[in-house]
């Protein structure tokens, strides 16, 4: 016990003198964390908004302006015909463009059932569908102000709830998976570039000289990044609540509790590359391979059920996959513990194996 | 000056040559990216599981989960748990949406005034559920079209260039870029650097040389490298993706070649700061890599973000270069549509490029 205190205080120390250091591990994921958070959103606003009105009656003037005064347009002019409007969207000057034909107005008030034309840029398929569900929207509250024929039959309409994110802000959904990834990099990036350091450098062999034991040495090794990786998910729940007003639905201890067993995986990875590299440039372009298949195959920028059946199955070796959706339930959705087993547990039996594994990998390289 | 050129070019040649392992990572290294992207990101979703609470239990009700059943979006499951139940039902992530038809509706639904039927939608993940918003009023729409009750107007919507909102369509463009842009920067940055380490650099600089003979003669390499890269994407691109290309292939390698110069120019710069191979590819990959996903537009559009953030994308090469590249594929622009962020491209590779020479005559002075 002793011996790991000193190992402790070794370790803390070699950490805090390097400057270099403290700035990777506290200030740069706060400044990701601020950047990401912010752009990494799919909200859909500012769509580009041109109209071509041909009737300019009262009702086609009415038909535009909900279109205007809608947040999510950003109207920048009416157009003179059709293929105004197709021209534009091949420049990129619009997204979406609204075509009223000539005598709208009369036909409307007549009852024939005038035509109303949407045509969007289908490029970006997430924008396009999301506008087009906008614009689908205004059509069907409009019809109503305007239609001088009452349908014979019942509309059927529907009354939406949104659960948990009122307003459909995507950062909300975007930073507890920020912060899992934040804490990936910084556990695993450290534990693996340490071990390589003291290898390079020569100071590894001396440790183990020393009367530690293997067991100790690896403890002691890894407490404080275990200790680190606690302040800094502290400091990015904090980010989280200044800046993007994300507030923890669920409980804090369960939050720091899944943040324990992951931090086992995590870290067990550490060890386990700082096995396989011999230098530090390595252990850097290794973890940067473990890092991309993790962020991809995580659901952590669009969800696991919309990838391919083979894909989906892969993403079950992923423990960030089980991290980032503990973190997504218990800050959103305040999922209690009873059903979350499902993620825990293959978490916990994870980070054992790993961790257990990197271990003897690291044992036997001290015989 | 073009007789010293040459020898550089070739020496670059063999170094490049001699470094199988290099020479691997930068061609198989693309593909593999290529194909875990292009298949881990998709916004499309399908078979959302739709928790039906019937109270209503008649053929008109079940009508309607019939027309729920049969789009491709969801899957509707009986549930009978009551409303109370479906905080659970969300949290334990058996379903992601709840219909509940209520008692009076097989009457309502043929009397004259509007029916209501209530949605609630796990919005946990907002994206999604902003989809499963639209795709439940566009079965609605559907539904309601079917018994002959309609909107006093039709409206007929026309989606041009990618139908099938296809996200691949969107995306495999945008890695043409990222991944032209990675390689391509790390592939200069090491080089000036490799030379600094090795010592070798001095025994160059004191040859007659000039320093913008230097910079050709190691760019000019690397450009048939990045570019055979570029093409073996747009081929992987083309075939395994089946990414239409509608416009003029030419334009589509214009574009490329101009852009993978703007990035090894880039690469270079960095490479005249860097003093060891490892602060380079730090440098490469952390000024190409983020960037280039984030304020580009390759995933989160432009107009979403904040307006500072938005000017910040005007810097990035990436943000000219996919305009041209999903536009040349997919909207069959030509070069009139797209002369100014191809001019853009051409003036930023000229910049990087004049500062990089800049940098190291004053190194050579010093």
């Amino acid at each position: 016990m002793q011996r790991i205190l000193y190992l402790l205080q070794k370790e803390f120390r070699q950490v805090f003198r390097d400057r270099m250091m403290v700035a990777i591990m506290f200030v740069a994921p706060v400044i990701q964390m601020l950047l990401l958070g912010s752009v990494m959103t799919t909200d859909v606003k500012n769509v580009k908004l041109l109209i071509y009105d041909a009737d300019k009656s009262f009702a086609s003037r009415e038909l535009g302006r909900k279109f205007m005064n809608n947040p999510y347009f950003d109207f920048i002019g009416y157009t003179e015909s059709a293929a105004a409007i197709h021209e534009a969207l091949d420049k990129w000057q619009a997204q979406i463009g609204l075509l009223i034909k000539p005598h709208f107005g009369r036909d409307l008030e007549r009852g024939l059932r005038p035509e109303v034309q949407l045509v969007a840029d289908g490029l970006d398929g997430n924008t396009a569908g999301i506008a087009l569900g906008y614009a689908q929207g205004i059509l069907t509250s409009f019809a109503p102000d305007v239609a001088a024929i009452q349908p014979v039959k019942a509309l059927l309409v529907n009354e939406t709830r949104l659960w948990y994110n009122l307003n459909l802000e995507s950062k909300h959904y975007m930073v507890p998976g920020l912060i899992g990834l934040l804490a990936t990099i910084v556990t695993m990036f450290l534990t693996s570039m340490g071990l390589v350091r003291e290898k390079e450098i020569g100071t590894l062999e001396q440790l183990m000289v020393t009367p530690i034991r293997r067991a100790e040495l690896i403890i002691g090794k890894i407490l404080p990044f275990v200790i680190i990786g606690f302040v800094e998910i502290n400091v990015m729940f904090g980010v989280a609540f200044l800046v993007f007003k994300l507030k923890l639905a669920g409980s804090y201890f369960l939050f720091l509790g899944v943040s324990l067993v992951y931090f086992m995986t995590a870290l067990g990875l550490g060890i386990f590359i700082s096995t396989l590299a011999e230098t530090q440039q390595q252990a850097m372009f290794i973890s940067w391979f473990f890092m991309i298949f993790l962020m991809l195959m995580s659901g952590f920028l669009t969800p696991v059920a919309n990838m391919p059946e083979a894909w989906q199955k892969v993403t079950y070796l992923n423990p960030l996959r089980y991290y980032v959706n503990l973190l997504r339930e218990i800050f959103l959705k305040a999922t209690p513990l009873e059903f979350l087993w499902n993620e825990i547990l293959p978490l916990a039996v994870f980070g054992l194996l790993i961790f257990v594994a990197s271990a003897m990998k690291f044992h036997k390289r001290v015989n | 000056m073009s007789s010293r050129i040459i020898p550089i070019i070739r020496k670059e040649f063999i170094h490049i040559r001699r470094d199988f392992r290099t020479l691997i990572i930068i061609f198989v290294m693309p593909v593999v990216q290529l194909l875990m992207f292009g298949y881990a990101i998709n916004m499309e979703i399908q078979n959302i599981d739709l928790a039906v609470i019937d109270h209503s239990n008649t053929p008109a009700s079940r009508d309607l989960v019939r027309a729920f059943q049969g789009s491709r979006f969801f899957t509707a499951i009986d549930f009978d748990g009551g409303e109370s139940a479906i905080e659970q039902l969300f949290q334990q992530r058996l379903a992601k949406a709840a219909l509940i038809i209520p008692p009076d509706f097989a009457p309502a639904i043929n009397g004259p005034l509007p029916v209501s039927v209530q949605v609630l939608i796990d919005a946990g993940d907002s994206n999604t559920a902003q989809l499963i918003q639209n795709y439940v009023n566009g079965v609605l729409q559907i539904y309601n079209a079917e018994r002959g009750v309609t909107a006093p107007f039709e409206a007929r919507t026309t989606i041009r260039y990618n139908p099938s909102l296809k996200s691949a369509y969107f995306f495999v463009p945008g890695l043409v870029a990222l991944i032209l842009m990675m390689i391509s920067a790390l592939l200069t940055s090491l080089t000036i650097a490799r030379e600094k380490e090795t010592g070798t650099m001095e025994q160059i600089l004191v040859s007659p040389i000039r320093p913008l003979e230097i910079i050709i003669g190691k760019v000019v390499p690397y450009i048939f490298l990045a570019f055979a890269d570029g093409i073996l994407i747009l081929l992987v691109a083309r075939f395994w993706f089946k990414v239409p290309v509608t416009g003029h292939l030419a334009l589509i390698l214009l574009a490329c070649l101009l852009y993978v110069c703007v990035a090894l120019a880039f690469g270079l710069l960095i490479s005249t700061r860097a003093r060891t191979q490892q602060v380079a590819m730090m440098g490469a990959l952390m000024g190409t890599m983020l960037p280039t996903v984030m304020l580009s537009g390759f995933i989160f559009p432009i107009a979403s973000m904040p307006k500072v953030l938005q000017f910040v994308t005007y810097i990035i090469p990436a943000r000219y270069f996919l305009p041209v590249i999903r536009g040349v594929m997919l909207k069959g622009n030509t070069i009139f549509h797209l002369w100014l962020p191809l001019g853009v491209l051409v003036l930023m590779g000229i910049v990087f490029l004049a500062i990089s020479a800049k940098r190291f005559k004053m190194r050579l002075e010093v």
